[in-house]
């Protein structure tokens, strides 16, 4: 009947019992040590029997039992008896007498077998095989012999033969004992006994590195004798623990140059593994290792005759058709480290990487799997997957050539897919890959399709804004990587482009379309830099406005004012600077627009005077108008500035309004207007409107401010501006100005005026030449 | 000379197979003590307790069985034992006479504490 054995001891017992034990030990070694000194060997023989006998107790857990190990082993170092003195006899018999080594050491191999008690027969073995290591034949020497070989092999059989088989069969006894600790004590603590036994693996897998270091154990040995007779175990015991130790063991003790030469006997194995092992890890472990070796520069890469990626992709697909219970995301896991292989082995393969994906792709079909969620550990290791080709490329042309990417994508829920186009996105934008036909342009956008229109499955209510923001962001930035070989295909590839972003509903096109823009207007100027090898260039240029104004519009469609109000004003520039034959057209149609929706659209006062602020200044930049379109124009600018709500804003606008009757110029002077009556209406008007506002602080402040106005155009030669004008001005703010409650804004007032003050004063002091007098003014 | 030889030379055991040597033992028995239950009242009051057995030990017929057995069972049991033959019985858990006289503030002999601690001393008892 089973014994009660340690398990089911408490911690303190343990604790108890251990200090026993070594308190005898102690107590007996020191006797043992005081015999022998005497020369009474019969004597210290007992002491040490005494001390070896505490190794007999089957009442410690394996972690004290090894304490006690240590300590006895200390003292046997120098004074050993019982079974490890009979080992230690054996030793010294091997040491004095190598003929009869072989005989010997296959004696105490099968000597150990008197101990059945798993954990005292693991200690003793793993006893054995450290201090025989060093004295195991490693090399066949068969210098001195006059027997022909052929003889040699039966009557001298070779001495590395001999150390395999005594480490093979040593280990093959350890792990019979280490399997069979399972089967000790009551079934309830079955979780402890696992841990306990891994606490132990090292004893066995000693067996498999002090093989690993023979140099007897050639290739040829390794692929006929060791690793078959290593696997026969393994595959036997049927436990999962020593399985999947036993198997990372062999891979991480071996060299990669035997690992590649045995791939077959080892990947059959591990397909006849017990269904507990986590056979995937073990594939892993091996496939990183080769793939890194493939790397090494000194390695000399994959041997040519060695078939890496069909091997592995055979064994892999075996594995997974004959574990139908292994969970999806194990075998995603694996498929990862294949992919990671191809690359690294075959970086030019890309039918590899693709072959990847669609037996990627099938098992995803078998399972009948129609969505990953992208939270779940699937979703991860998909993700995980999907990112290596990007990864290793950085080329999202050579990815979207191969054919199962896009139904893995699209396999993801929403989020998932959309975090992929991101991915994928970043991608373009951090290598700068450049888009160059309407195909690639098509295949692209289809992937990040989440990204660019609504999808049927996203989830309802608006989503985060910032979230948003950033992803449509990155979609503005990918746009200006499309970029065509020619300027003809350039306006194919953004018609293309135009297509799909118009499908991407008013909150994308946000983002889109200011980059549509001025991707246009930045393929009208490459026209005009091939003119002379493009007849049509004209044509043409009219056209790519003509394609931008759609695209602007469809921003008014959805209702924004501001944005496409910019992009017109810049399209107007654009036709202004290009020169060709249609500009004037073009431009006024732009910039017309551009006032339109400034009088229909925005309506709030700030934006009012921005808007109008903008539209001056673009006018004014321009020279292609003719006098009459000009003059309508400025006309329009002059009213709308009048017709703002708030007056200090009608009296900045008009005082801006100004320049266009000064800088400005028209098609027939191809000169500034220098109009200066027309520009001292505009300053007298801002005053008079000043007069009107009601604060104070606001007030004074106009009056500075187009008091700069006065003196620019006065040292710009507007004779229409006088002295006695400025005088008249500056008075007036003197006689305000201390009135004024004093604080930052007043001090901001009185600073900007003194600064006109000194200025007009430098000017007077050191007058240049041709400019007007300024006699008379009063600082 | 030599039959020394002979009396000395190196037997060659059977190998032991794969099957063999990776085997569950044959040897597993295995009795829980468990699932007290207190019935009646007044002085037929008692507690009994599941008996359960797993074993694959070839003279067994029946390789799993359970039986609900109260304390003066497991005494009739060790009665038996130690009636004619010369084994050494382990002793059984205390009787606990303290615990069954009359006037106590507690529940006496079917105090859940009592009971657990002689449940397992039980338990140690059949698996000796």
């Amino acid at each position: 009947m089973p014994s009660i054995t340690a398990p089911q001891m408490e911690y303190d017992d343990q604790e108890k019992l251990l200090n026993e034990a070594l308190g005898v030990v102690k107590a007996q070694a020191f006797q043992m040590k005081r015999c022998l000194d005497n020369g009474k060997l019969m004597d210290g023989l007992k002491h040490a029997s005494n001390m070896l006998g505490e190794l007999r107790t089957s009442m410690l857990s394996p972690k004290c039992y090894y304490e006690l190990c240590i300590l006895i082993f200390d003292v046997i170092l120098h004074d050993r008896a019982d079974w490890y003195l009979l080992i230690t006899v054996g030793l010294v018999y091997i040491k004095t007498n190598q003929q009869s080594r072989r005989d010997i050491l296959r004696d105490l191999v099968e000597m150990c077998r008197g101990v059945q008690h798993p954990l005292r027969g693991l200690f003793l073995r793993n006893y054995l095989l450290q201090v025989t290591r060093n004295v195991l034949p490693d090399v066949d020497d068969t210098s001195g012999l006059s027997t022909p070989p052929h003889e040699q092999a039966t009557l001298h059989p070779s001495p590395v033969q001999d150390s395999l088989d005594f480490i093979l069969l040593n280990f093959a006894e350890m792990n019979k004992l280490w399997v069979r600790m399972q089967h000790q004590g009551h079934t309830r603590e079955k979780e402890k006994r696992e841990k306990e036994r891994l606490e132990l693996k090292i004893l066995v897998g000693t067996n498999l590195s002090v093989l690993s270091q023979l140099e007897g154990v050639t290739l040829d040995r390794f692929k006929t004798v060791v690793l078959p007779a290593i696997l026969e175990q393994v595959v036997s015991c049927k436990d999962a623990i020593a399985q999947e130790y036993l198997m990372e063991c062999i891979i991480q003790v071996f060299p990669d140059e035997f690992h590649l030469q045995t791939l077959h006997g080892f990947l059959k194995a591990c397909a006849e593994l017990h269904l507990n092992v986590n056979v995937k890890n073990i594939i892993i472990s091996l496939l990183d290792r080769l793939a890194l070796f493939a790397k090494k520069e000194d390695g000399g890469g994959i041997p040519s005759g060695i078939h890496l990626f069909d091997i592995f992709s055979e064994q892999v697909a075996m594995i997974i058709k004959s574990r139908p219970d292994m969970p999806l995301e194990d075998i995603v896991s694996l498929q990862i480290s294949l992919l990671n292989m191809a690359h690294k082995c075959y970086p030019s393969q890309s039918d590899y990487v693709d072959r990847i994906l669609q037996s990627m792709n099938d098992v995803l079909e078998k399972l009948n799997v129609t969505r990953v969620d992208h939270s779940k550990p699937v979703g991860k290791e998909l993700t995980r997957f999907l990112k290596i080709p990007l990864d290793n490329y950085n080329d999202i042309l050579t990815v979207l050539k191969l054919d199962h990417f896009k139904p893995l994508v699209e396999v993801f829920d929403y989020t998932g897919r959309k975090n992929m186009s991101c991915y994928i996105v970043n991608n373009v934008l951090d290598n700068e890959t450049q888009i160059q036909t309407t195909d690639q342009v098509e295949a692209l956008l289809s992937v990040i399709n989440t990204l660019v229109k609504d999808q049927t499955d996203q989830p309802p209510g608006e989503p985060d804004p910032e979230d948003f923001t950033e992803e449509q962001c990155l979609v503005g930035r990918l746009i200006h990587l499309f970029k065509a070989d020619s300027p003809d295909g350039q306006y194919t590839l953004l018609s293309t482009a135009k297509k799909h972003f118009g499908l991407g509903g008013t909150k994308r096109i946000k983002f889109t379309v200011p980059s549509m823009a001025f991707k246009c207007y930045q393929l009208a100027f490459w026209y005009k830099q091939i003119q002379n090898q493009e007849e049509k260039w004209e044509v043409k240029c009219e056209r790519v406005f003509q394609q931008s104004l759609g695209i602007i519009r469809g921003l008014v469609k959805a209702d924004y004012a501001e944005l496409p109000m910019r992009l017109l004003l810049q399209g107007a520039l654009a036709s202004d600077q290009l020169g060709f034959e249609k500009r004037e057209t073009v431009a006024y149609e732009f910039i017309s627009e551009a006032i339109s929706l400034y009088e229909e659209e925005i309506s709030e006062s700030k934006a009012q005077l921005t808007a109008i602020t903008l539209i001056i200044g673009t006018l004014e930049k321009m020279s292609c108008f003719s006098e009459e379109n000009h003059g309508t124009l400025r006309k329009q600018c002059a009213l709308a500035a009048t017709k703002l709500l708030k007056k200090p804003d009608q009296s900045r606008a008009v005082g801006t309004c100004s320049h266009l009757f000064w800088s400005a110029c028209t098609a027939e002077k191809a000169a500034a207007l220098h109009d200066g009556k027309s520009v001292n209406d505009c300053l007298k008007k801002a005053i008079r409107t000043a007069n009107n506002c009601m604060d104070k602080s606001v007030q004074v402040q106009l009056y500075v401010e187009t008091l700069s106005l006065f003196v620019y155009f006065f040292e710009r030669n507007n004779d229409q501006v006088t002295v006695q004008q400025l005088n008249q001005l500056m008075s007036k703010i003197r006689e305000e100005l201390p009135q004024l409650e004093p604080g930052d804004e007043t001090d901001q007032i009185h600073r900007h005026f003194n600064n006109t003050i000194d200025h007009l004063r430098h000017k007077m002091e050191h007058p240049a030449s041709g400019t007007r007098s300024m006699e008379g003014l009063e600082l | 000379m030599a039959d020394t030889m002979e009396a000395t030379k190196r037997l060659t055991a059977k190998k032991q197979t794969l099957d063999d040597a990776y085997a569950a033992p044959a040897n597993f028995l295995e009795i829980d003590v468990l699932n007290p239950i207190t019935h009646g009242v007044g002085k037929k009051r008692y507690t009994d307790y599941e008996v359960r057995m797993k074993t694959n030990l070839p003279v067994f017929k029946l390789k799993e069985s359970s039986a609900r057995r109260r304390y003066s069972d497991f005494e009739w049991l060790r009665n038996e034992l130690e009636r004619d033959s010369k084994i050494v019985v382990p002793p059984l858990p205390g009787k606990a006479w303290k615990r069954q006289l009359p006037f106590r503030g507690d529940e006496g002999i079917f105090e859940e504490e009592f009971i657990e601690e002689r449940r397992k001393g039980l338990e140690n008892f059949i698996n000796k």
